[in-house]
């Protein structure tokens, strides 16, 4: 069994939510006012100012609508090797993120599209564990051989 | 409640100046800033001692521009304040200028911007917050995501967006003082490099160097300084705001600048219809459609058909962006906000020659920063 570690875990977990286990969790908030939002801080409410222990912490499920897409051809980030597809999904808790797609090209992508969290190997540490980053893709993977279930894969 | 700008002192712009901009060069800021501020000074028949109080907008060149520049005018022992306010810099700096004339602290003020395109810090990248890919989608790919997510929902065409780029070339051609002065067909500016989505770098500005400067006056110093007062532009409203959280799914450049306009037009008593030249922020060429619509020139989804039908063009309904707007005169930041007053002011004046649009008498200066912010001015002759 192979584990992977997470690129950026203040930003999500290899598990899904107990609503949504499949797919990896993104770290956000949600205010007593009831705004939820992405990424997770605890400086204030962007919506009413509250902070402490007004703001909770939760797991967002990794399932929302794609709102746009757009395949980027210029990167000057040593990270990111253009081409790539930039999205803006509407999460189904309501908020509202950038994120990139796992997708090869943008030919089958739709607006209103049903997209999932998935995890893209995109390092290795000195130990050798690769350190997988979050995508999402319109496809449900539970393919064997993919990194999308549990961060694990057999 | 506060007061507003034209219940205060009435503030008109006596002097404007620029340096071209360009590319990097091997100019420095300083001969850029002096340059455009000789310029102003010029324009408003003032010596330099006239000027009471200077704002020095500079959102790249770093810590204490100001008197490094200003002290080869012949020190006067006066007032100088730095504004950074991202791409809305000059803006700002012109606004502060406005409220100091207006409240009565000074007569004659001097706004200048000035940038070179430095690598700067970005204090807002500080926050201790990771983001899931803000390296990977940066200001041209945020737009290239509204463009996409607007030509879906109004069913327009990549074609119809580049549009606003033909325009603003064809008005660059036109400015001496512009970054990129050439004409570009349709089939230019498509086959042009791939940038994000659907744009091309003619549809995304270039981000050179450069100096804007701007003299305003009370009506006191004019008569002091016998200055000529039908060149005078009064400013008429000057509205600066910041992002809210906005409904869920909306964009929030157009919300910003839909409130931030709708204030200033009210201030101005004026409706969107009846201005005759608006200087927008068009960094890449989307935004001068949703802008243009935020602010009420044309209703929503209607301003590539606005477009086509010539409404935006010199001689049109609203001449926008006659300058050629950031995407042609070009963006070096710190002056961009007051180039516009700049254009604006020329163009209220009677003065801008083949850019001159008809008749001009009310006139908006728009800018966007990151963060975001947004500022609006109204001038009126
Ligand atoms: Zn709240």
């Amino acid at each position: 069994m192979v584990s992977y570690l997470p690129a950026k875990p203040s930003l999500f977990s290899l598990e899904g939510t107990p609503h949504l286990p499949d797919y990896p969790a993104l770290k956000g908030c949600r205010c007593k006012c009831g705004y939820v939002f992405f990424p997770r801080q605890r400086y204030g409410c962007e919506r009413c100012g509250r902070f402490g222990h007004d703001i909770e912490d939760i797991e967002i499920s990794g399932k929302g609508k794609l709102r746009a897409f757009a395949t980027v051809h210029r990167s000057d980030s040593e990270n990111y090797q253009a081409p790539y597809i930039a999205a803006t999904i509407v999460l189904d808790a309501g908020c509202a993120i950038r994120a990139l797609l796992d997708v090869a090209d943008e030919s089958s992508l739709f607006i209103g599209q049903t997209v999932y969290s998935t995890l893209t190997v995109v390092d290795c540490d000195e130990r050798g564990r690769k350190i997988a980053d979050l995508r999402f893709t319109p496809v449900p993977l539970d393919v064997e051989g993919s990194a999308g279930r549990r961060g694990e894969t057999s | 409640m506060g007061k507003l700008l034209k219940d205060q002192r009435p503030v008109y712009v006596i002097g404007i100046g620029l340096h071209r901009y360009q590319h990097a060069s091997a100019k420095t800021y300083v001969e850029l800033g002096l340059t455009a501020i000789r310029e102003a000074l010029n324009d408003s028949k003032l010596e330099w001692p006239a000027v009471e109080s200077s704002y020095i907008g500079t959102a790249k060149l770093g810590m204490a521009a100001g008197r490094a520049m200003l002290r080869h005018l012949g020190t006067t022992g006066t007032s100088l304040v730095h504004i950074e306010n991202a791409s809305a810099t000059g803006s700002s700096a012109f606004r502060l200028a406005c409220m100091e004339v207006a409240g009565g602290f000074s007569d004659i003020v001097l706004a200048v911007g000035v940038d070179k395109p430095d690598p700067m810090p970005k204090a807002f990248q500080k926050n201790g917050m990771e983001d899931l890919a803000s390296d990977a989608i940066v200001p041209f790919t945020h737009f290239a995501l509204l463009a996409n997510e607007y030509m879906q929902k109004y069913s327009v065409t990549v074609e119809q967006i580049a549009q606003v780029a033909v325009k603003n070339h064809r008005n660059g051609a036109k400015n001496p003082y512009a970054h990129r002065q050439k004409e570009r067909t349709l089939a230019e500016i498509l086959s042009d490099k791939p940038i994000s989505g659907s744009l091309t770098r003619l549809q995304c500005c270039p981000i050179g160097e450069g100096a804007a400067a701007a003299i305003v006056a009370s009506e006191e110093g004019m008569k002091r300084y016998g200055i000529d007062a039908s060149r005078a532009i009064r400013v008429v409203s000057s509205v600066s705001r910041s992002e809210r959280v906005y409904r869920p799914g909306a964009g929030f450049d157009a919300e910003l600048t839909r409130e931030t306009a709708a204030i200033a037009l009210k201030e101005a008593g004026m409706s969107a219809s009846q201005l005759d030249v608006i200087e927008l922020h068009d960094a890449f060429s989307i935004e001068e459609l949703l802008y243009v619509e935020a602010l009420g020139l044309c209703g929503e989804g209607q301003a590539p058909d606005f477009l086509a039908e010539g409404g935006m063009d010199i001689g049109g309904q609203c001449a926008v962006s006659p300058s050629g707007g950031l995407i042609a005169m070009g963006h070096p930041t710190g002056p961009t906000g007051l180039g516009q007053i700049v254009e604006v002011t020329r163009q209220l004046r009677h003065e801008a020659g083949v850019r001159q649009q008809p008749g001009a008498k009310k006139g908006m200066a728009h800018m966007v920063g990151l963060g975001s912010v947004c500022v609006v001015h109204i001038l009126e002759r």
